[in-house]
């Protein structure tokens, strides 16, 4: 059976695929960023390649985040502007009557953080350690965040695949953050 | 020659590819979906919103026995000036193919039900319309109301067959398909198809 691109939803296919792309690549950009921030792995670890590595797949979740929004914005089916993307709560789109506007916000604001969190670590070098630290400690409401903007907002959360995918990466989340408490305790102790 | 791939590279390498990959696959994925369903249910309700096949119309049955035999203009005469448009009456009697009176029934449902009110005239001009439901009351004032139109011969094969509309019009009515969301949400098919955006599935309602 031959595939038909043409879809008229296509863009919504992009967008969704591209949303979930994006939230599985930044939480692996945030487990990467655990190990090096705690080096639980050492002396097994490498440093530089986690460093490198967690940087790029930051830079890629940004090209798929992009991708999301870029497609949202093509596709006719449900409309977003540029202010339903650029300022929370102002899309009427409601997926569940009961949360309202709030997933879809919760997705701008995600947006905004990673932003920040990006720009901060591309200049690091021209701002102090702590500010840098205290905008990059942001990365983990971001997670927090986009995993309420894809649970609550999405159109696939019937989906048994979705609903695995999107366990296991909020299982993951969690680790990496209490991994990197009780690594944080411990060292300070 | 053999390329040698710097390892970070080469991660960095794996992770674009594995993401996209990823991507490609998930978007396929959904394309596919949504041509496993909609294909199918859009089948279904392509015989539901039809318009009946012309068979199913029993005022076509009389006409041509009504028509030849008897010429009906006496007694449908007095009837005939209760109709606002005898003129669409008289061409209609004399020609059997009942197209010439097209224009009160180009709204099949309404016009059809109030030409009722007139039996003859609505008589003849019932097999143009391709009314669904109204077909069956347009039918009965003929044979009943019009006392006049009783004594033309063929008034009992008309008797006979208006039971029939009334048994064979209203099954496909009833069958009423939506598109329904997974939370309930119901939405108006688009050419026959569910979007399957928002997992609306065709669903029967009734």
């Amino acid at each position: 059976m031959e595939l038909q691109i043409d879809t008229p939803a296509i863009w919504w296919f992009v967008s969704r695929a591209s949303g979930i792309v994006a939230w599985s690549l930044l939480v692996i950009s945030v487990m990467i960023g655990v190990l090096l921030a705690t080096r639980v792995l050492k002396p097994n670890d490498n440093p530089g390649w986690l460093y490198h590595f967690h940087n790029w797949l930051s830079g890629l979740s940004i090209v798929f985040v992009i991708t999301h929004i870029a497609a949202l914005m093509l596709d006719s089916f449900v409309t977003f502007t540029i202010l339903d993307i650029a300022i929370p709560f102002h899309s009427d789109y409601v997926k569940n009557p009961s949360l309202g506007r709030f997933p879809i916000a919760f997705g701008v604001l995600s947006l905004y953080i990673l932003f920040a969190v990006q720009l901060t670590s591309l200049y690091r070098k021209k701002m102090s350690t702590k500010a840098w630290k205290t905008i990059h400690y942001s990365s983990y409401l971001l997670v927090l965040l986009v995993s309420a903007h894809a649970g609550w907002t999405g159109t696939d959360i019937t989906s048994l695949i979705y609903r695995t995918i999107g366990i296991v990466l909020i299982a993951l989340t969690i680790v990496a953050v209490i991994v990197r408490l009780t690594v944080t305790r411990i060292k300070k102790s | 020659m053999k390329v040698r791939l710097k390892p970070a590279f080469r991660s960095r390498l794996l992770a674009t590819g594995v993401s996209v990959v990823a991507f490609v696959a998930i978007v396929s994925g959904f394309v596919q979906e949504s041509q496993d369903l909609a294909p199918e249910k859009s089948v279904k309700l392509a015989g539901a919103n039809d318009p009946l096949p012309p068979e199913v119309l029993v005022t076509q049955k009389p006409i041509p026995t009504v028509t030849p035999e008897s010429t009906p203009i006496a007694s449908v005469s007095p009837s005939a000036a209760s109709s606002p448009s005898p003129s669409v009456s008289s061409s209609a009697v004399s020609s059997p193919s009942p197209v010439t009176s097209t224009s009160p029934t180009a709204k099949p449902a309404k016009s059809a039900s109030s030409n009722a009110i007139a039996p003859s005239p609505s008589a003849t001009q019932k097999p143009v319309a391709k009314p669904t439901v109204a077909a069956a009351p347009s039918v009965n004032p003929s044979p009943t109301t019009g006392s006049g139109v009783a004594p033309a011969t063929p008034a009992t094969p008309a008797k006979t067959a208006a039971p029939e509309v009334v048994e064979t019009a209203p099954e496909p009515a009833e069958t009423v398909y939506t598109c329904m969301s997974p939370g309930g949400n119901m939405r108006e098919p688009v050419e026959g198809r569910c979007l399957t955006k928002w997992g609306y599935v065709l669903t029967q309602i009734q």
